[in-house]
C-alpha cells in the first residue's frame, strides 16, 4: 500500500472500520512510514479531544418546556374551529360528492328537450337536410322533394 | 373500517403519550448536547431541540420501541437541522475574532478523575473546536459529531443520514482533517499541550 491510499483510510482504520488484509497492510505501512504515522497519531489525538469535550448543560426546565410545547399542539388541534376530526374529512367529502351529483342531475333535466319541441325540431331538421342533399329544381326553383313528411 | 383504524390510531397515540414524555426526560440532555455542537449557540440549540421533539411527538406512532429512541431522534434532528439551515439561508459561521461562541455558556463537569490542568485545557479548546465545527457544512459536521461525540458506527451514521457508508467515511475523514488544521492554526499551543498529555 502506498502513502496516498493509507492516508485516505486512516480515519476508518482508527475507527476500526477497516478489516482483514487491508487493516494489516495499513498497520505494516504505518510501522515503516514516519510521515503517515505522524498523521495517524494526529487524527487519533483529535478524536480523543472530540470525545473528551464537555457536554453543554441545557436550561433546567427544558424537558418540561418541550413536553408542554407538545401538549400545546394537541390542545390547539382540539380547540381550533377550523380543524375537523379525521372522520370529518371523509364525511365532508361524501356530502360534497352527493351535492355535486344532485346539482348535475338537476341541470341535466332543465336542459332536456320537451316532447312538444321534439316533433317540430325533427321535421325542420329533416327538411333542411333534404334540401342540402337534393337541392331544388333548376327551372322552377321548387324543392325536388316533397315537403310533407309522413303525414305531418 | 377506515373510521375504526383512525380511532385506533388516535387512541394508541394517547396511550403512548406517557412513554413519549418519559423518553423525552431521559434523552433531552444528550439531544441538547448534539444540538449545541451542531448550531453553535444556546438559543439555536434550544430551537433545534424543540423542533426535533415536536416532530418526534407528531410521528411517534411510527417509532418502533425495539430500536433506540436516541437514534430515531437524531435522524429527526439531522433533517430538522438541515431544514433550519436552509430556512436561514446560510451556514452558521462564527467570527474568529469574536470573544466567545455564546455569552452565557455553562458546562457539565462529569469527569471527576480528570486533572484540573486537563480540565482547563479542554475548556480552552472547546471554543476553537466549536468554531471549527461552525465552519463546516451541516452534513460534514453531523457526520463527525455522530461518530466522534456520539460514538456511532459508520453504518449507523449512514443509515441515520440517509446516505452511503462511503460518503460517511469521506465526510468524517475530511471533517476531522479540517478541525485539526483549524486547531493547529488558531489554537496551536493548547492543542499541542493536549496532545502531549495523551
Amino acid at each position: 500500500m502506498n502513502c496516498k491510499s493509507v492516508l485516505s483510510r486512516l480515519s476508518s482504520y482508527i475507527d476500526g472500520e477497516v478489516k482483514g488484509d487491508e487493516s494489516l497492510a495499513i498497520r505494516d505501512h504505518l510501522s515503516a512510514c514516519p510521515d503517515c504515522r505522524e498523521e495517524h497519531d494526529g487524527l487519533r489525538n483529535l478524536m480523543s479531544l472530540m470525545r473528551s469535550l464537555n457536554a453543554p448543560e441545557p436550561p433546567a426546565d427544558l424537558s418540561e418546556r418541550i413536553i408542554a410545547n407538545c401538549r400545546a399542539t394537541d390542545s390547539r388541534k382540539k380547540v381550533s374551529p377550523f380543524r375537523l376530526p379525521a372522520w370529518g374529512y371523509f364525511g365532508a367529502a361524501a356530502v360534497s360528492m352527493i351535492a355535486t351529483f344532485m346539482v348535475l342531475q338537476m341541470v341535466g333535466r332543465s336542459n332536456a328537450p320537451s316532447p312538444s319541441n321534439i316533433g317540430k325540431r325533427d321535421i325542420s331538421f329533416e327538411v333542411q337536410r333534404d334540401r342540402l342533399n337534393f337541392g331544388s329544381d333548376p327551372m322552377s326553383g321548387a324543392p325536388l322533394i316533397s315537403t310533407s313528411y309522413s303525414g305531418r | 373500517m377506515i373510521f375504526t383504524a383512525l380511532r385506533e390510531n388516535s387512541r394508541s397515540r394517547e396511550d403512548r403519550t406517557p412513554l413519549f414524555e418519559s423518553l423525552t426526560r431521559n434523552n433531552y440532555k444528550q439531544a441538547y448536547g448534539l444540538a449545541y455542537r451542531l448550531t453553535g449557540t444556546h438559543a439555536d440549540a434550544e430551537d433545534l431541540v424543540q423542533e426535533t421533539f415536536l416532530r418526534a411527538y407528531r410521528f411517534f406512532h411510527r417509532y418502533d420501541e425495539g430500536l433506540p429512541f436516541s437514534s430515531w431522534l437524531y435522524r429527526i434532528m439531522t433533517n430538522a437541522h438541515i431544514d433550519l439551515v436552509r430556512r436561514k439561508g446560510r451556514v452558521k459561521c462564527t467570527s474568529l475574532e469574536s470573544g466567545g461562541v455564546d455569552g452565557n455558556v455553562t458546562w457539565d463537569l462529569p469527569d471527576h478523575d480528570a486533572s484540573p490542568d486537563r480540565e482547563m485545557m479542554l475548556n480552552s479548546l472547546d471554543e476553537p473546536v466549536q468554531n471549527a465545527l461552525n465552519q463546516m457544512t451541516p452534513e460534514f459536521r453531523m457526520a463527525v459529531l455522530l461518530a466522534d461525540v456520539e460514538g456511532m458506527a459508520y453504518e449507523e451514521v449512514a443509515e441515520l443520514m440517509n446516505t452511503s457508508v462511503g460518503t460517511v467515511r469521506s465526510r468524517i475523514h475530511r471533517g476531522r482533517k479540517q478541525i485539526r488544521k483549524f486547531l493547529m492554526k488558531h489554537a496551536p499551543e493548547s492543542y499541542r499541550s493536549f496532545c502531549n498529555e495523551l
